[in-house]
This record gives structure tokens, sequence and C-alpha cells, in this order.
């Protein structure tokens, strides 16, 4: 039995093929991504005979996934891998596929595509499964964007003190700035502790808070407690990443940077 | 209930916008598929900022997708508001399975679309404007009223390409 008349039975017939090139055979089946876009499909000849069919989506998931979500951080790509291995798919290049004989092409294909559909959610569960995504993301940001002001990680101003760290620091002519993300109200407690403590050591320097999401994360009480102490304060990342190269310049126009 | 009202969408869709961060010279190859992006913001009141995403299969170059994502930056989520589309598969236009299209086609942003819990440009209909990513992207760059200035620095449209057919 040919692999197309085992995938019509299987799939009562609601199933049809186009040749996209030699060798390479489209699936039109009845499987949607929540764009109303059909789920790319396609089965490569095998090579020679006896070789495994290959089951790919010829780099279309990531493309589409390209679109409002990149694939741009080790925790990021560690996701993917997972979902990849846990599913039994490989990639290469950009390309998702699985390999698998004639007899198993049916729930193989099924498999496959339930993978491109995790895949293809990958943005809709980030908050769910990573914690970090958020720190990951400002500190590209700032390791990427904000060098021309030498920020300085994981700094301790006070040395007798090396239980208060601050995120970055920014070290301009006047005061520093002293930048932190804030996640939870937990780390924003923390934050608030470890400002007053460098307020009364006199230190001088301009708190800035980045927020992954200053409504919806932090009780009220925190969201009062933490901006009664913060000298600037961000309500998302995405605000921070809009606003930050304008905001430093402004900063660093009043303080040159030593 | 609709992040974004069907009017909301239009005006968005069609506010003149200018580039401040504009696309690559030429399209990059990142695993699978060639891509380039730009951001604009809109020339008038309307603010947040427009991300413009252009991507072409590396293996099926005829699968492609030339978009507008809005960022309103004021607490709603993105929201991806067109997509011009190569025929890479069939979809299913209205939204009726039973009645899929293989052919180009571009899909919008509609408010019942995320009434239903969609995502929000899930509804796509068939296109005759274009034919090809080049073409694609000049009816993208006219659809959301790119500045002239813009589209012809960064989006050159070559006459070469515009054949006339009469069929």
């Amino acid at each position: 039995m040919q692999i197309q008349d085992i995938l019509k039975a299987e799939f009562n017939h609601h199933v049809t093929f186009r040749e996209r090139r030699p060798g390479v055979l489209q699936v039109i089946a009845p499987l949607y991504h929540e764009d109303g876009d059909m789920v790319d499909l396609f089965l490569d000849s095998p090579r020679s005979p006896g070789a495994p069919i290959r089951i790919t989506d010829h780099g279309m998931t990531l493309m589409r996934l390209s679109y409002s979500y990149e694939i741009d951080t080790p925790t990021k790509r560690k996701i993917l891998d997972r979902i990849l291995s846990e599913n039994g798919v490989s990639e290469s290049q950009g390309r998702l596929f699985l390999e698998t004989t004639p007899e198993r092409i049916y729930p193989a294909l099924l498999q496959f595509a339930q993978t491109v559909a995790k895949v293809s959610n990958m943005q809709v569960f980030k908050r769910e499964i990573v914690q970090n995504l958020f720190y990951e993301a400002l500190n590209d940001f700032v390791a990427s964007s904000l060098t021309s002001y030498r920020p300085q990680a994981n700094f301790q101003p006070l040395p007798e003190r090396d239980d208060l760290d601050v995120d970055w620091r920014f070290p301009l002519a006047t005061r520093d700035i002293y930048l932190y993300g804030v996640r939870d109200g937990a780390k924003a407690r923390l934050v608030g502790l470890t400002c007053l403590e460098f307020q009364k050591a006199n230190v001088p320097f301009r708190s800035v808070l980045i927020h992954e999401d200053f409504e919806n994360e932090m009780s009220k009480k925190d969201q009062r407690r933490i901006t009664n102490i913060a000298d600037k304060q961000f309500a998302t990342l995405p605000d921070f990443l809009v606003e930050a190269e304008r905001y430093f310049a402004r900063e660093a126009a009043t303080s040159h940077v030593q | 209930m609709a992040l974004f009202n069907d009017a909301e969408i239009d005006d968005l869709i069609s506010c003149p916008k200018e580039i401040f961060e504009p696309p690559a010279k030429t399209l990059k190859l990142v695993g699978g598929h060639w891509r380039n992006d730009a951001k604009m913001k809109a020339a008038a009141d309307t603010k947040g900022i427009f991300f413009m995403f252009m991507r072409r299969n590396e293996d099926l170059p005829e699968n492609f997708s030339v978009g507008l994502r809005y960022n309103a930056n004021d607490g709603r989520s993105e929201i991806t508001l067109l997509r011009c589309n190569g025929k890479h598969g069939e979809f299913t236009g209205t939204g009726d399975q039973s009645h899929p299209h293989w052919d180009f086609h571009i899909h919008k942003a509609t408010a019942i679309a995320q009434d239903a819990g969609f995502a929000a440009e899930k509804f796509a209909a068939r296109t005759n404007e274009f034919a090809s990513y080049e073409q694609a992207i000049q009816y993208f760059v006219r659809t959301v009223n790119l500045s002239a200035e813009a589209a012809s620095k960064f989006f050159y449209d070559d006459p070469q390409r515009n054949l006339n057919f009469t069929n």
C-alpha cells in the first residue's frame, strides 16, 4: 500500500496531497493553526529504497513563530529543544523533522503536527514555563543596547555589605544609576530594603526599577511601598525598551559619563 | 471582549507612518527562512510602535508573509493587524473550514475573531493584489500608508517588475 493510500484511509479521505517540488509532497490535512492557516506538513521521499520517510515542515514552523516571537535567548532555545526532544522531533537548520516508516506514517504525522502546535504556542505559555525570561530579556537588552553607559552587573556599593546587590550599575558623573529588574512583590521588597540601606549610608545614586508587570504582579501594598522608595519606575519591560535610550540620554546629558 | 475594535484596527492599519528603525538592505538567512524587520511609528497622534516583518521560506520561497504587528504600549496585548501571505497551503478563508482555499491571501485582525477567543488575525481573504513576495511588499507599503519618502528609500518598487496583464 502506498503512503498516500495509507493516509487517505486513516484520515477517512479528508486528506489530499500536492507535489511542491520533485520528491516533496505537501499533506493537505484538516489541521490548522490558530490563525486559520494550515499546519505545514511535508513528506520528503526516501533518498534510497528502504530509507525512512521524512515528515518535515521545511522551516515553516520557526518562520511562523518569528512573526511575533524570537528564539533569541538560551532559555528559549532550551524550551524549544525540550519540546522537540519530548516529542521525538529533530531540528536541523531551522527545519523540524521526524523520520518514520510507511507503517507508522499516520501516528507519526499526528505526533509531528502536535509538536508543531506546541512550538507555535511557545509565545503563549512562556509565562507559565519560564520564570526567568523577564530577567534574561532585560539583561540581554542592557548588555546589547546600553553598553555606551558602561553597565556593571551585580555591583555591591558597600564593601562591608555583600548582601546588598545592584542588578546593574551605570556610572554617571554626579550620581550612579542603579537599575533593578522586578518580577514580583518579593523582589520589590528586597529592592526597597536595599535602596533604603544605600540611602542610610549616603550612597549617591538614583534607583530605576523595571517591572515585569507593575499592575498585575504585585499587591497594592507592595506597589505603594516601592513607589515611595524608587526614584524612577517603568511599569513593564516593553515600556522600558521603548524609553530606555531616551531616558539614559537625558540622564547622561545632565550628568556627563565619567 | 475585543481589545481592538474594527474601526480602531482600520485606523491603525491605514494611519500615515514613518520608519524609525529601518529594514536591512537585504534579507538575512536565519535557520530555514529569509527575514527582515523594520519599526514604524504613526506620523500623527497614534501612540505605540508598529513592527513590520518580512519572512520568506528558504526551501519554498513562494511561502512568504509580510505583516504588521502593533504594540499600543498601554497594557493591551500586542496584536497582529495584517499579514500578506503567499500560497503556502490551504487556509480557512472566512473561518468556514469546509471551504478552504489555496491562494495568495491576506489575514486581517477583526473584533469578531478576538471576541471568539481566536488569534485576532484568524480570518483571511484571498487576494488578487499580489502574486509574488516583491508585489506583496509594495501592496503592504501602500496599505499601511508608509510615507512616500520612506517607501521609495527602503522599499523601492522596480518598474521592471510591474507587468501589465490584461487577462
